[in-house]
């Protein structure tokens, strides 16, 4: 009777290594994610950061084909307690498109026509940058390549209204570790994303490094990883279930 | 931050003699009450029970006195996607963008004065209806004007468009009394509401739909205790999961 679809749920805890706040909670993370019978994948996420302010609330419908390419994302943001937007983007083969609505921007329809393709479409909860890193082909061993990414958001936290960016963010697979955190024991491999190009550059600078342990498997769950620079966060999985 | 989340688990069974009280179908959804009122649901509903089998993502939000503000609602039918949509609500129109596997790209708007409620069928969110209802009224039936959906499938299996009944002049509410509620996720006082006109709990047909009794918390939240479709369809929904916080979730 039922339907033949997996799922999985886990909570990611945000803590944070700045001196002052050390390991002290500053945000969360709730996700499920749909593996379809026909191999498409859903993630959906609901996202708080606490710290540094304007605080925000995230929410993420994330859609994937069988190829993990994307067919459409929601997004929807609350910062500082205040509504920021919500819009839907929708991908074809040559093109992303997005609806979009924020009390800054107005309303927004853009279309964006891409040319030569892209790698990953960055939506910012961990877990989806712990899904992304399936773009690396791990049986060529520790190795590097920049990714062309485009995202809802170019701002380091996502905080700003959904609109389509691009940037270009540099990938590297480190090797394997077996790593234990609240959720249990999970064989892993280690990531680090670099924005060697600038290709995410704030007011704060460059994008900082920040390491991921992915699961060695074909759900690519985010374990625990790490930001350093300005932000020293730090996200570790503290319940999984799947 | 400070403000209150609600997170619950509804479960759908079946008043069907076959398979009387058989799992067939869940709920799972998350409330954020902002500072300002204004109000999230996210749902994520599972219809098991035979073709059409839905799997359904809806995040609605509502403004301080529960209109709709904004919306999406993701579909999957009998384990094919079937189409994704955006909606925007202002005081004079309400708009859709969207992809359906049926119709390709669609944009469509319906010119209103400010719609009172928006139906994207999760259990929960139909709990969100029955705040329309002047309870300074009393018990009684109440006409609320103002309604579309994303679908008027009965079980919203098809869309997600963007709809309105033509010849609707409105939507009808009856506001039973409160009352004690017992279920598997605790003790509550309940408001007993029936959502439509029809009250044959007898009647078999499919051209209206069958008396819908829901059972709410009295406290102002509005969250699904329990609720029961009689007629054709007999499915029962129950809350047995309830968690409310302020701030974290």
């Amino acid at each position: 009777m039922s339907q033949q679809h997996r799922t999985i749920a886990g909570k990611i805890l945000y803590t944070s290594k700045k001196p002052e706040i050390l390991d002290q909670e500053r945000g969360r993370e709730t996700f499920v994610y749909t593996r379809h019978s026909d191999g498409k994948l859903t993630l959906r996420a609901h996202c708080e950061i606490d710290e540094p302010a304007p605080t925000v609330m995230r929410d993420i419908v994330h859609s994937l084909d069988e190829n993990d390419r994307p067919i459409d994302c929601f997004v929807r943001l609350t910062v500082g307690d205040a509504f920021m937007g919500a819009g839907l983007f929708l991908m074809s083969d040559d093109a992303i498109e997005c609806e979009s609505y924020g009390p800054s921007i107005g309303r927004v329809s853009q279309r964006t026509k891409i040319e030569g393709g892209y790698d990953i479409f960055g939506t910012h909860p961990i877990q989806a940058d712990a899904y992304s890193t399936r773009i690396m082909d791990v049986s060529k061993g520790p190795h590097k390549r920049k990714l062309r990414c485009f995202l809802p958001s170019g701002d380091h936290r996502g905080a700003t209204p959904p609109l389509i960016a691009e940037g270009l963010i540099s990938l590297e697979y480190l090797g394997d570790e077996t790593v234990t955190v609240a959720a249990g024991t999970f064989d892993c491999h280690k990531f680090r994303f670099s924005d060697d190009d600038d290709g995410f550059v704030s007011k704060d600078g460059a994008h900082p490094t920040y390491d991921v342990w992915v699961t060695a498997d074909a759900d690519s769950i985010f374990v625990q990883g790490g930001v350093g620079g300005y932000m020293m966060t730090w996200y570790e999985l503290v319940e999984l279930e799947r | 931050m400070e403000h209150e989340t609600i997170r619950g688990r509804l479960l759908y069974t079946s008043k069907k003699p076959e398979i009387m009280d058989k799992v067939r179908g869940g709920e799972t959804f998350v409330i954020t009450r902002h500072m300002d009122n204004r109000r999230t649901l996210r749902a994520l509903c599972a219809i098991d029970e035979n073709s059409p089998r839905v799997l359904r993502d809806s995040i609605t939000s509502v403004d301080a006195d529960w209109y709709p503000t904004d919306g999406f609602v993701r579909l999957t039918v009998d384990e094919k996607f079937v189409g994704s949509s955006w909606y925007r609500f202002t005081p004079k129109f309400v708009e859709c963008e969207g992809y359906t596997e049926q119709e390709g790209r669609i944009s469509s708007r319906i010119e209103m004065d400010r719609a009172r409620l928006f139906i994207t069928h999760p259990i929960q969110s139909d709990a969100f209806l029955v705040q329309a209802y002047d309870l300074s009224a009393g018990p009684g039936e109440q006409l609320i004007k103002g309604l579309v959906a994303c679908s008027f499938h009965h079980r919203g299996a098809d869309g997600p468009t963007l709809m309105r009944r033509p010849n609707s002049d409105g939507f009808y509410l009856r506001f039973v009394g409160p009352e004690k509620v017992k279920v598997a996720a605790g003790e509550f006082d309940a408001l007993h509401f029936q959502i439509g006109r029809s009250t044959d709990d007898a009647y078999q047909g499919r051209e209206a739909h069958p008396p819908y009794h829901v059972w709410v918390t009295a406290d102002g939240d509005y969250v699904m205790l329990k609720a029961h479709v009689t007629g054709y369809m007999q499915t029962y929904y129950e809350l047995t999961e309830y968690e409310k916080r302020t701030n974290f979730f």
